[in-house]
């Protein structure tokens, strides 16, 4: 089996370009490797895109229709100079929020439930009120990702065992690999949606289960190549699942083709057990490894363990006894054991009574594994065990409030949603059903504390925006229009550290409790993916949508050439011409539609003194106007204020 | 703590290295005096007990029937066992390339070495292990994370913040853990977290000269925030590192302005990541006056280690995910141990392995092994006093008395999950002392007292 190397990132400044000769080479090897009957291929992403180079050469290999671009330079001093290029955005509508407390609000309520403020979705939020706007949310239709039926890559029958080889010749091989095995499809769409999509807070909540639940397409070798259908039918899932209940998503996730193959639950003997999925269910997806109290502290104020390592093997035991559904068929040169069924993610997995341990097993919170029971009689044991276990309220509930309103949340707060949680209400809104998601996620956004704008003044209020929705939040934000081509593995997603669908472990790309260490003993996950790179990162991104490498005339990320569809990434300033008339008004309401309102009045006057002014603000040309915005916006977006959500 | 102004990562913020200079810069610096600690993390629970095999009979033989086909091979070809002469231990193959460091004397091994509260016999352990009680059994055995930390802080509790790393940088003039992967718990001392610099070439912050004045007065500001506050010194680091570093990451292999000492043993490196972590280590070491600093400690990390299942590929142990991942083990440590050596730098600078957990020593049927605790780490660099293994391999029978597990219970239920003999803390004492040996030792590794033996004596005094 040839392993190639990682996706490469061409972003070093020196040499980093990837020639045409080493592209060749790529292609190449890729195709050694396919004409290898049997086993399994591992071939690198074939998205080695970088931003494209100053010098504007875009230069692809012959015929291989994905990337190479040539880096930029290196240096400090790079791009455009403010005020002396001749650059406009199209005019759009004036933007309409004010800068009021309501306004404010708003703002902070589209950070908390979506993947960003808009004006528009300000706009609606205060017409609506809070809880009326996510009551509609909750009944808006679900956004669809589009790979889900490209189940042909198991189940073409007769064929050499890589599908894209079947194709040679009538599809371009690099493009069929992206198409078929990998991530980007699928994270096209997941971007595409974010930032268009109008079921924002369905999206965002599922955005969040998936880091949770996490499947990662990257396997073990640093490819990114287990299938995108699969990938696509389980984040769909999550989406599907929403604001339905936690045992059901537990069970959907457990009988998942695509999980159950990330950890090794698929085909699990009921002799011996791998131990990998009974570990991670319990530990990642619902009780911990540390007592809790409802309202998210140590019980006892230190960590008490939940279970010990007998107790992961009961629950494995208990688990054995599911293949993959039929349908599939058997790749030439791959094993499968004669009872189970060869790779198929579509569907839920399917039981094999024969291969399930009949040991009574005792499992968590009292219940037991009857002796002779059927694979799905002990899976419900194994959901009820965990339903039932007081661990999971606050479990659920305070990684919840840490990814959608803040990384310290009081242990008032916790409790409330985990009572929100256990009883399956909040106020009105819930089944009465114990894990009912609908009430969690509104007792979280509803909560005085999430709502209050002086608790959000507090010292350790707030949580740094994770780079998916840091880039999805200023381009939404600024009227951008992505094709989500480069936000993610192998360009900003990987600089970033958060390249989607590609987490490097089952953890997620940052603990969900992780610290912010040093003097500090707070919580601070997405701190922990935010090394000096990834800040610079952080300034990159910002600096490459509002002053671009390339001609372009309105700055971004151009499309990727011989893509279909592809349009880059582009924001869209000129909605903030108006405004831009007088630069205390610009900054004014950019501080509320970016920070909400998080800039004092020295911030927004050292901006405003930094920005090109003229004598008479009413004769200032559009393209000196872009520039005042762009600069603005330079410094709000790169500023502790924007990038810490509060 | 000697470095008051913790921030100021380089000697003068006027200095600016010239790389096209390097060779003479090297000349320059004095090689007596320093010392560097290489930490190489095997992220996920290497599979310690394929990693180091007893070769004599009896031992072998109980090895390989509980192994069954993840079991490697004794013999001569190049898919056998790599043997240690004179030790009793092969490696597994793809390690191969390490075996010339043994015979010179600077590879060793530790045995059976994880997180201990304090020293346990079996009869303790299956009293104890219900009990919750970190002072007497490690926090949470078997999960990643905790026993990541475990690694990272050398203490039972993985709520313990900080990292022996980190604290033993804070008593020499240079403060920080430089980490070419993740801020790891290993750099975290009370000033802060390591050092992060992106093995893959910096990214450039592109601005131009007035931005980064903005970005300057953003990356100094202070406001009552917590996150805020903290996200200011991020910038404020990210700034640092893009202006002092950045050149040097970025010099790829072959550049005129890298020492011929790195350039030759690195040719034909692959695109591995940790060879890539420990190219620019290399390169860091060489260019240390630019840090400034007698004492470094560096952080490198390989992922994937976690096999549950396909850890060989099926008929051949010797081959597989495992296998590769070693490969690039071997690969990183033979290259960097020769750039060392060049350098005349072999007697200053040691490497040495981590990792979450050894492995169960049955393995599953999925071809695979689960998560285990006691496990065998390598130290590799001139100051190892070679020729010996050090600490106590393991009795391998299945609930027997070195197994995690319990002597009474059927035998399924034993995996071979070894109780350390050695603890983590016993590890990193004689690095410590080795790399420091003005170091107040207790204070990097508080709990180290509840071992008997202080010195384990694997490194040359």
């Amino acid at each position: 089996m040839i392993i190639i190397g990682p996706v490469m990132l061409a972003l070093a400044g020196c040499g980093g370009a990837m020639s045409d000769a080493a592209v060749s080479t790529l292609v190449s090897q890729v195709s050694a490797a396919i004409s290898k009957t049997g086993g399994s291929v591992q071939v690198a992403g074939s998205s080695t895109i970088s931003v494209p180079g100053a010098t504007a050469s875009t230069g692809s290999a012959s015929g291989s229709g994905s990337t190479t671009a040539t880096a930029p330079t290196s240096g400090t001093t790079q791009g455009t100079t403010p005020g002396t290029t001749p650059v406009s955005f199209p005019s759009g509508q004036a933007i309409s929020l004010g800068t009021s407390s309501a306004d404010i609000s708003a703002v902070r309520l589209a950070n908390q439930a979506s993947f960003g403020a808009t004006d528009a979705l300000v706009s609606e939020i205060k017409a609506k009120g809070e809880t009326q706007w996510i009551l509609d949310q909750f009944n808006l239709p679900v956004s669809r990702y589009s790979s889900t039926e490209k189940t042909q890559i198991h189940t073409t029958t007769n064929y050499t065992g890589n599908y894209c080889v079947e194709l040679a010749g009538k599809v371009n091989f690099n493009d069929c690999v992206r198409d078929w095995y990998s991530s980007e499809p699928v994270k096209l769409d997941f971007f595409v949606q974010a930032t268009t999509g109008l079921d924002q807070l369905r999206m965002r909540t599922a955005h969040f289960l998936s880091q949770i639940f996490v499947v990662s397409n990257t396997n073990v070798n640093g490819t990114d190549l287990n299938g995108t259908y699969g990938l696509a039918r389980f984040q769909q899932s999550l989406r599907d699942q929403a604001f339905g209940n936690y045992k059901d998503l537990l069970r959907s996730v457990t009988l998942s083709p695509v999980m159950a193959t990330y950890l090794t639950l698929v085909n699990n003997s009921k002799t011996d057990p791998n131990e990998n999925y009974a570990r991670e269910l319990l530990q990642l997806f619902s009780v911990g490894t540390c007592l809790l109290n409802p309202d998210g502290t140590l019980v006892a104020g230190e960590c008490k363990p939940v279970y010990n390592n007998d107790m992961v093997r009961q629950y494995a035991f208990a688990l054995s006894g599911w293949t993959y559904p039929a349908g599939g068929v058997q790749l030439p040169g791959s094993s499968v054991p004669a009872w189970a069924n060869p790779v198929n993610f579509a569907g839920s997995m399917k039981a094999v009574p024969d291969q399930h341990d009949q040991s009574q097993r005792s499992l968590l919170s009292g219940v037991s594994v009857p002796s002779g029971s059927t694979p799905q009689q002990a899976l419900e044991a194994v959901l009820d065990s965990i339903m039932k276990h007081p661990n999971t309220g606050p479990f659920v509930a305070l990684r919840f409030i840490r990814n959608f309103v803040t990384s310290n949340p009081s242990p008032q707060y916790v409790a409330r949603v985990t009572n929100a949680f256990n009883s399956g209400k909040y106020k009105t809104i819930g089944s009465g059903v114990q894990g009912d998601l609908s009430a969690t996620i509104a007792a979280v956004l509803l909560d005085d504390e999430a709502r209050n704008l002086s608790t959000a003044q507090q010292a350790s209020f707030g949580k740094l925006r994770e780079p998916v929705l840091l880039m999805t939040g200023i381009i939404r934000a600024l009227n951008g229009v992505t094709d989500g081509q480069y936000l993610g593995l192998g360009f900003y997603g990987s600089t970033l550290e958060q390249p989607i669908f590609n987490s490097p472990t089952v953890f997620n790309y940052y603990f969900l409790d992780g610290m912010l260490g040093g003097k500090s003993d707070v919580a601070a996950p997405e701190f922990s993916i935010t090394n000096s790179n990834a800040t610079a990162a952080r300034v990159n991104f910002v600096q490459d949508l509002l002053y671009s490498w390339n001609t372009a005339p309105n700055g971004g990320l151009v499309a990727q050439p011989g893509r279909t569809g592809a349009v880059g990434t582009y924001l869209s300033l000129g909605s903030f011409y108006q405004a831009a008339s007088n630069p205390v008004t610009l900054v004014d309401k950019l501080d509320v539609l970016l920070t909400a309102g998080q800039l004092s009045s020295a911030d927004r006057a050292a901006i405003v003194s930094s920005l090109p002014s003229t004598a008479n603000q009413n004769m200032v040309s559009d393209a000196q106007k872009a520039d005042m915005i762009r600069q603005a916006v330079f410094a709000i977006t790169t500023s502790p204020q924007f990038q810490i959500q509060r | 703590m000697m470095n008051s102004n913790r921030r100021k990562i380089l000697k003068s913020a006027a200095s600016v290295p010239l790389w096209g200079m390097l060779p003479s810069l090297a000349d320059a610096q004095s090689n007596s005096g320093y010392k560097a600690l290489v930490c190489i993390r095997l992220e996920g629970g290497n599979d310690g007990y394929n990693t180091v095999v007893p070769l004599d009979s009896d031992r072998y033989s109980k090895y390989s029937s509980v192994r069954g086909p993840l079991s490697l091979q004794r013999g001569s070809s190049d898919q056998a066992l790599a043997e240690l002469p004179g030790s009793g231990f092969g490696l597994h193959p793809a390690l191969r390339r390490l075996v010339p460091a043994w015979n010179e004397g600077a590879l060793t091994v530790v045995h059976n070495v994880g997180p201990l509260s304090r020293p346990i016999s079996q009869q303790e352990f299956v009293s104890w292990q219900d009990s919750g009680d970190t002072r007497l059994v490690p926090q949470s055995l078997y999960s990643h994370s905790d026993q990541g930390f475990l690694w990272d802080n050398a203490s039972g509790t993985a709520m313990q913040p900080l990292g022996w790393g980190g604290l033993a940088a804070d008593q020499t003039d240079f403060n920080q853990v430089i980490s070419l992967a993740t801020l790891t718990r290993f750099g975290m001392n009370r000033q802060g977290g390591a050092l992060v610099l992106p093995y893959s070439g910096a990214t450039m912050i592109r601005v131009s000269d007035s931005q980064l004045a903005t970005l300057k007065s953003l990356a100094t500001a202070r406001t009552p925030n917590v996150m805020q506050d903290a996200y200011s010194q991020r910038l404020n680091m990210a700034l640092e590192v893009n202006k002092s570093f950045s050149p040097l990451l970025q010099l790829p292999l072959g550049a005129a302005g890298l020492a011929s000492a790195i350039n030759s043993s690195f040719t034909g490196m692959s695109t591995s990541t940790l060879t890539k972590q420990l190219f620019q280590v290399a390169k860091i070491i060489d260019a240390r006056s630019m840090l400034g600093g007698s004492r470094h400690i560096f952080y490198v990390q390989l992922g994937g280690f976690d096999t549950h299942g396909q850890q060989v590929s099926g008929g051949a142990a010797h081959a597989g995910t495992h296998a590769e991942l070693l490969a690039q083990v071997g690969e990183g440590m033979s290259m960097f141990w020769e750039t060392m050596k060049k350098l005349g730098l072999a007697n200053q600078v040691t490497m040495f392995t981590t990792s979450d957990f050894g492995r169960t020593l049955r393995s599953n049927s999925s071809l695979g092994t689960d998560h285990g605790w006691g496990n065998e780490q390598l130290i590799l660099g001139g100051g190892v006093k070679g020729g010996n293994t050090y600490g106590s391999f393991p009795d391998l029978t299945l609930g027997g008395p070195n197994d995690a597990g319990d002597p009474r219970l059927p035998p399924n239920s034993n995996s071979g999950r070894w109780i350390p003999t050695t603890s983590v803390d016993q590890m990193a004492a004689p690095l410590v002392s080795w790399w420091n040996p003005g170091a107040n030792i207790d204070a990097v590794l508080p709990n180290l007292g509840k071992f008997a033996t202080r010195d384990l004596g694997f490194m040359k005094v």
